[in-house]
């Protein structure tokens, strides 16, 4: 089936003002809220495109939330390595016990 | 015959950038009721739908003189489907209604008026609305793309023509702007927040068609 061709220009901002009616406060109240959110849509994509390091430069918490991810890494590394060392040190403990009691069996 | 005549002459002129739109008003229905919003907004159509018009006019009237002042009509009849009251459970007929005043105006008064079914399945309506047999239906899938997709199987631009990725564009930000209006009103179907999505969809499209940029 043949699509319709619209041939009217893309409508002005006279005809829509003029056809919805809106009152100017109203106006400029969505006016404001589609600056945020293109405002938005626009950090999303640089969020996208250059991942954390460039999000985090763009939006202060995005750089809030990066420090604590590192922070919690960090500790989470801390951790594991304080673990590891505890481990080997029983093990040592371990191996000097049984060497003693088998010198002591000699 | 004359008199005929002379009430179709008399008849008001649709006005080219107007467009009915025929939808369910369900909190379900929200995403395909933003993306028809989007999608003909992407397309430089303006939509007018039934809860455009308050007042105290018979709501079988105030539907006649919107189809009337309309170039376009979409119509969508995804949701002919019993109801879930458990006594008497009754399907939709709202819908199917519609479509039926736009053909007639379309036979009747206005040669210029442009009608378009939409449906979630294929066949569906072959099986519900035999008379439409041979005519297109645009099958969305109950799914926002799928609005998109078929919008611009319908339309076509001499100029300024929008993409499906440029319509998702709009969507995006008249879904965002959604959350925020019916903060404001509890409601999207209603005279002002329907307003108020018309003119963020318009200036979302304005912003996000690439060709409207120099």
């Amino acid at each position: 089936m043949a699509k319709t061709l619209i041939t009217t220009p893309f409508p002005s901002a006279a005809y829509i003002a003029e056809k919805l009616g809106l009152p100017s406060s109203r106006i400029e109240r969505l006016e404001r809220l589609i600056a945020e959110i293109q405002g938005e849509s626009r950090t999303a994509r640089v969020y996208t495109v250059d991942k954390r390091g460039a999000a985090a430069a763009a939006k202060p918490h995005a750089a809030g939330a990066a420090k604590r991810r590192a922070a919690g890494a960090a500790k989470r590394r801390f951790a594991d390595a304080a673990r590891h060392r505890a481990a080997s040190a029983s093990k040592t403990r371990w191996v000097a016990k049984d060497a003693a009691v088998a010198a002591k069996m000699k | 015959m004359a008199t005929q005549r002379s009430q179709r002459r008399k008849s008001p002129r649709s006005d080219p950038y107007s467009a009915f739109i025929n939808v369910p008003y369900d909190p379900q229905y929200e995403p395909l009721y933003l993306a028809f919003i989007a999608g003909l907004s992407g397309f430089g159509l303006l939509p007018r739908a039934v809860l455009q018009i308050p007042g105290s006019q018979r709501r079988l009237d105030r539907l006649f003189g919107l189809i009337h002042s309309c170039q376009y009509s979409f119509h969508d009849l995804s949701r002919v489907e019993l109801d879930t009251a458990k006594r008497m459970p009754t399907p939709r007929f709202n819908m199917p209604f519609e479509p039926g005043l736009a053909v007639a105006w379309a036979q009747e008064g206005d040669r210029k008026h442009k009608w378009y079914v939409f449906e979630g399945k294929q066949y569906r309506v072959a099986k519900s609305l035999s008379d439409l047999d041979g005519t297109q239906i645009y099958i969305h899938a109950n799914k926002p793309i799928g609005v998109f997709r078929q919008l611009t199987n319908a339309l076509a631009r001499t100029k300024h023509r929008p993409t499906v990725g440029e319509l998702q564009a709009v969507y995006r930000d008249l879904q965002k702007a959604a959350r925020s209006i019916k903060g404001d009103f509890a409601t999207l179907y209603d005279t002002r927040p329907f307003l108020d999505l018309l003119y963020v969809a318009w200036k979302s499209a304005k912003k996000r068609v690439a060709s409207l940029h120099p």
